[in-house]
């Protein structure tokens, strides 16, 4: 058997880069800076997929331009109490410190930062905490996705646009390449590379209502997975206090935190400020986690709006500083649920936003398979159990960067190891098998049940009955569906199905994992809500959750956090 | 009552061009609900009838850009646009791009275009400790063009992109040259490129910001901004636009002089209404009615006296100056707007009135920035356009109207249309006149190729791209077609002329009101 007669093509390189978001394109460039050849695909399209491009409130970093009194330490002490101590620490030490150089790297790639008059940089403090975001209007990961994109393409990066990396490759207990469906052609290609990094961004897709893009189906993790690396803490899964509740039809939608930041009020059907009974020092613009369990809680109690939801208030503030702030937000809301914010309340309920579980890694983020690496948001441990608003922009750049020396350098290092060709005609079967499959069950129908399944058992608030139905309906789609699910045959080309189709069985991965991790952790800490175990537990808890694929089997158990610099006030 | 569920029918394109022999449109319906755009239907024709339909879309929100389709002929994201019950939309891929399936375009020749662009940043300080020190105010013009999310709306749009892509990148593409071209830290000269590439080949149509979901002015923040940049270094404009320039520096005027111009023969700068009324405006003639087409000068001043309104023609009024302000030869204004302004506060003037769309437009839109500028106030007039001010303002009717027995199709100037949103006006005006049959063209609004100094800059260009106009035209039957811009018309009767079709009258709308007054 000959590689090129399983695979439609055969692509060498040195450092495979999946994803193409900021973390992606970072890793791309500065593995290019150390001369080795690069490869980066992206599932969607070159500049548009990924939740960079959306994000729009910008990235923490404590360079002290706003608040002379911030630095890298106070940064620091913010992420890991913002995370309840279960962040690696290790990490979050190169996060706040190296995000104030690499604002400077950045400028250097032509991303422009807003200014104060002056010259020094604008930066604005979400939550009313120290002023560290630096932003650009709202466009912020858009306009970072034009210049590191025209970076990429000034250094004439190979780019493999809608080729979606289907599963990694390995030789000799190694990374030696993966396999892609290039979408478009419909054929699949064979990447043989030293070193591969993974920065597929997040998986809300798991969930009913989410943030994220369509492509953020968790298939870096999956992937990273099966190949037995270890994955930690993937019961963290932020929900932003506010997406649309309204229409049914765009439920999930993020509504900027911008909006609570100029002073809007959370109401409840009584027009209560509930926050009030949460966290009356910081009412709306307390921790994310704790805004979504109020707002939940509230609706759960029988103060919702009549669409699931509670009112998001700006009409008493002056429509020239909604207009202002929030022009922009103004419209989109205005576009897509009819209604003015200046002038009525919005309904919202939380939605899928960040995933702080992910692949384990070190602070060079390689992972424990050798040429394996990760970067962005598919990374765990950065940002323990919650993350702060602003940071993730800060760790795709911090890590992105990180990444690609580390894949350079082991690439430059290391052999080229041969594929194996079976294995790529291994996989080959697995993604044609879904064509043409007899009496096939359609992607999307099963993908629902599932996305309602989690959202229901597996949300805001678990329980471990909850929990338990949850993994019932997995381990059932595992067995019954999963081998089913199919396409019709035809024309491969464009064939949006049959990328659903490979997607879903990630899908059931991440699923697993979050259920049992969040089955295993027997307390509640910050986004991880049980309502069986209501309390956070210091004493047992100040753990890592670890996943991991052993024989086929996941394994799951817990690994002390190392407090390195910051310890708990009570611990 | 019935209980049937309001539906929106769909017309979509479908094509694989690896299978099929030519596309096809396939029908669906889609029920409605409140809130639904375009991609939700295509998400919903998706998952129920046909999961085998492509389209691309990743963020739901016009953010990403991923989305966009021709919806009824024009492009937009999919997500960004709205659909009403009951009605049907015809979905197909941007054009100008080869398809790959159904709604699926490959952007291989266009990213090989960008890449030959080279919108790049390049920079040769050494790297410092801190961010570099910039005022933000430096970053005005940058803001305006950052917020491009490519979804390359415009491109599929653009007339000039359609005849001639070789020579003019488009405007998506030169937003991105804009970007760098305003960034205040980029070493990188783009303003070379972006001449050879185009930057006098926009006609300032607008039809590139109608269709922006990001509503970027593109004419004016990318091609005037960065032709102004251009001239002042020299780079810039046209030999064809120095002879207008030279003209208006000698004599106030941007054309020569044909018979005795309309202001010289006039006796008198104030001509009071033909009824003893309250309205009162000055009339802006603008060069070409002034100094080429006197009779519908002649006839403007005929048609709001017999209106009732008193009207007051400064005779020491001047260009004013769009050809400049087009092409970015900016310092011929100081001069023009002064003397505009002197000489309309001299006769006491509060309302000015023009039939020009030029004019109207510049004087609605640039000169209030420039009269701050160079007067420290603010405009001190208000502005219409003639059909404006009749219809809107006036709300009164053509007095005595003989017939006009003509079929004849309407040309929606650019500058009125997208530039002033004046597009029922004239229409109002026109058909009053009995007798007078308007035939819609398939895209009344589509641009005649003269505006943007393209005509004057470019003849080959400004032919190509009135063509598709000619065969507009041709298409309706109509035995004239009437528009209200002096460009326009003088475009369109060349056009016709040199197709062989001298038989169709082109008329400035105040010619044949005037001819229905006689
Ligand atoms: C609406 C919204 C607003 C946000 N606002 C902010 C904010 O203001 N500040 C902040 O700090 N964070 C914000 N976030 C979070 C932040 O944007 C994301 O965490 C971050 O962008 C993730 O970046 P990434 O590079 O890791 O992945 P992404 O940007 O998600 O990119 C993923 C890439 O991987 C590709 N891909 C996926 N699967 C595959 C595959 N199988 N093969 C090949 N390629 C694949 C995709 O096509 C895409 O190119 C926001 C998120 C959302 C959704
Ligand atoms: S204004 Fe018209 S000609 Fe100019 S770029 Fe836009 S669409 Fe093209
Ligand atoms: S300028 Fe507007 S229409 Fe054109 S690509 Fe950018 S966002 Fe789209
Ligand atoms: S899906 Fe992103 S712009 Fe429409």
């Amino acid at each position: 058997m000959k590689l090129y007669e399983v695979a439609d093509d055969v692509v060498e390189t040195d450092v495979l880069v999946a994803g193409a978001g900021a973390a992606g394109l970072l890793a791309g460039i500065k593995a290019d800076d150390l001369n080795v050849d690069v490869a980066i695909c992206s599932k969607g399209l070159f500049r548009k997929s990924g939740a960079t491009v959306m994000s729009t409130g910008g990235m923490e970093v404590a360079v002290g331009h706003g608040d002379p009194t911030d630095n890298p330490d106070v940064h620091f002490k913010d992420t890991v109490v913002g995370g309840e101590y279960i962040n690696d620490q290790r990490l979050v030490e190169v996060l706040t410190k190296e995000a104030v150089e690499r604002l400077v790297d950045l400028e250097r790639m032509g991303i422009v930062f807003e200014r104060q008059e002056d010259g020094k940089l604008f930066q604005f403090a979400p939550g009313g905490a120290h002023a560290r975001v630096v932003i650009l209007g709202d466009l912020a990961g858009s306009h970072y996705m034009v210049a590191l994109n025209r970076e990429v393409m000034k250094r004439n990066i190979r780019m493999f646009e809608e080729v979606m990396i289907t599963n990694l490759l390995m030789s000799g207990g190694a990374v030696s390449g993966a396999v892609g469906l290039d979408i478009k052609r419909g054929e699949l290609i064979a990447f043989k590379a030293k070193a591969v990094v993974l920065a597929t961004g997040g998986a809300g897709q798991i969930y009913r209502y989410t943030s994220n893009p369509v492509q953020n189906t968790g298939d870096g993790r999956a992937m990273a997975y099966r190949v037995g690396a270890e994955l930690i803490d993937m019961e963290m899964v932020q929900f932003h206090p506010t997406g649309l509740a309204y229409p049914p039809e765009r439920r999930g939608t993020l509504v900027t935190e911008a909006v609570r930041m100029v002073g809007a009020y959370l109401l409840n059907n009584k027009g209560e400020r509930f926050m009030s009974r949460y966290d009356p020092q910081r009412m709306e613009l307390s921790k994310r986690d704790v805004v979504a369990r109020a707002i939940c809680t509230e609706v759960r109690e029988g103060r919702g709006t009549e669409w699931g939801g509670v009112y998001l208030d700006a009409s008493h503030i002056p429509e020239d500083v909604i207009e202002r702030r929030l022009g922009v937000t103004r419209r989109k809301i205005m576009f897509l649920t009819g209604l003015d914010l200046a002038k009525e309340p919005i309904h919202v309920y939380p939605t899928c936003h960040y995933f702080m579980g992910g692949v384990r890694a070190e602070p060079d983020c390689s992972t424990k398979v050798p040429g394996l690496f990760v970067a962005g948001e598919e990374m765990g441990g950065v940002h323990g159990a919650n993350r702060l608003g602003g940071n993730s922009i800060t760790t795709l750049i911090v890590f992105g960067w990180r990444a690609g020396i580390s894949a350079a350098k082991y690439a430059k290092a290391a052999n080229s190891k041969p594929l194996n060709p079976r294995d790529v005609a291994m996989e080959r079967e697995r993604i044609f098998g879904f064509l043409g499959r007899r009496d096939f069950i359609h992607p999307s129908k099963v993908r629902r049940e599932l996305q309602e399944t989690m959202w229901n058992n597996v949300g805001i608030v678990r329980t471990e009955d909850s929990i338990n139905g949850a993994l019932r309906v997995v381990e059932r789609m595992k067995a019954l569906e999963l081998p089913k699910v199919g396409v019709p045959d035809g024309s491969r080309r464009y064939r949006m199905d049959w990328v659903e189709a490979i997607e879903f069985e990630n899908l059931l991965t991440i699923s697993e994992m979050v259920s049992r991790a969040a089955l295993f952790r027997k307390e509640s800490r910050g986004a991880h809500t049980r309502d069986d175990y209501p309390r956070k537990d210091n004493g047992n808890w100040l753990v890592h959750t670890v996943v991991k694929n052993v024989e086929g089997q996941m394994r799951i158990w817990s690994e002390p956090v190392e407090l390195i610099k910051l310890k708990p006030p009570s611990a | 009552m019935s209980q049937e569920k309001a539906v929106v029918r769909f017309k979509v394109y479908r094509y694989d061009p690896e299978r099929d022999e030519k596309p096809r449109y396939e029908a669906y319906e889609v029920p409605f609900y409140r809130g639904m755009k375009v991609l939700d239907a295509l998400i919903f024709i998706h998952d129920n009838y046909d999961p085998t339909l492509a389209f691309r879309y990743s963020c739901k929100i016009w953010r990403c850009g991923s989305c966009a389709v021709m919806v009824n002929g024009d492009a937009r994201p999919a997500c960004r646009a709205e659909v009403e019950p009951g009605k049907e939309y015809v979905i197909e891929p941007l054009s100008n791009l080869p398809v790959v399936r159904d709604l699926v375009v490959d952007f291989g020749k266009l990213y090989k275009r960008f890449t030959a662009l080279g919108p790049y940043f390049v920079t040769t300080k050494p790297r410092g400790e801190e961010p570099a020190r910039v005022p933000n105010h430096k970053y005005e013009d940058f803001i305006k063009v950052a917020g491009c999310i490519e979804c390359w709306s415009c491109l599929s749009v653009c007339p000039a992109v359609k005849v001639a892509w070789s020579e003019m990148a488009g405007p998506g593409l030169m937003v991105a040259i804009a970007q760098s071209a305003y960034n205040p830290l980029n070493e990188h000269d783009v303003l070379p490129t972006a001449f050879a590439q185009g930057l006098y080949s926009c006609t300032t149509c607008r039809k590139c910001s109608q269709v922006c979901p990001e509503e970027i002015a593109i004419p004016e923040v990318v091609f005037e901004k960065m032709r102004a940049m251009a001239v002042s270094r020299g780079i810039g404009p046209l030999p064809g636009h120095l002879v207008p320039k030279d003209l208006i520096e000698k004599t106030g005027r941007s054309v020569t002089k044909k018979d005795v111009p309309f202001l010289e023969s006039i006796g008198t700068e104030v001509f009071k209404a033909s009824s003893n009324a309250a309205d009162r405006v000055g009339y802006f003639t603008g060069c070409l009615a002034d100094y080429r087409l006197q009779p519908v000068a002649e006839a403007t001043l005929d048609i709001l006296r017999k209106l009732g309104v008193e009207v007051v023609i400064p005779k020491d009024q001047v260009c004013c100056g769009s050809p400049m302000i087009r092409v970015g030869a900016l310092n011929t204004l100081e001069n023009l707007v002064k003397r505009n302004v002197a000489a309309f506060e001299r006769l006491g003037v509060k309302t000015i009135v023009t039939p020009c769309a030029g004019c109207s437009l510049t004087l609605k839109s640039n000169y209030p920035e420039y009269v701050k500028k160079f007067l420290g106030k603010d405009m001190p007039f208000k502005v219409y356009h003639l059909s404006e001010y009749i219809v809107d303002v006036l709300k009164r009717k053509l007095p005595e109207l003989k017939e006009v027995k003509m079929r004849v199709t309407w040309h929606d100037p650019c500058h009125l249309g997208r530039g002033q949103g004046i597009y029922k006006q004239p229409r109002e005006l026109l058909t009053s006149i009995p007798g007078v049959e308007l035939v819609e063209m398939k895209k009344p609004d589509q641009c005649c190729g003269a505006g943007g100094g393209v005509r004057s800059g470019k003849r080959e260009l400004s032919d190509l791209i009135r063509a598709d106009k000619v065969k507009m035209i041709l298409e309706t039957g109509a035995k004239a077609v009437v528009t209200e811009c002096p460009f326009c018309v003088i475009q369109l009767r060349d056009a016709l002329d040199e197709a062989g079709y001298k038989n169709i009258e082109v008329f400035y709308l105040e010619d044949l009101i005037k001819r229905a007054m006689k």
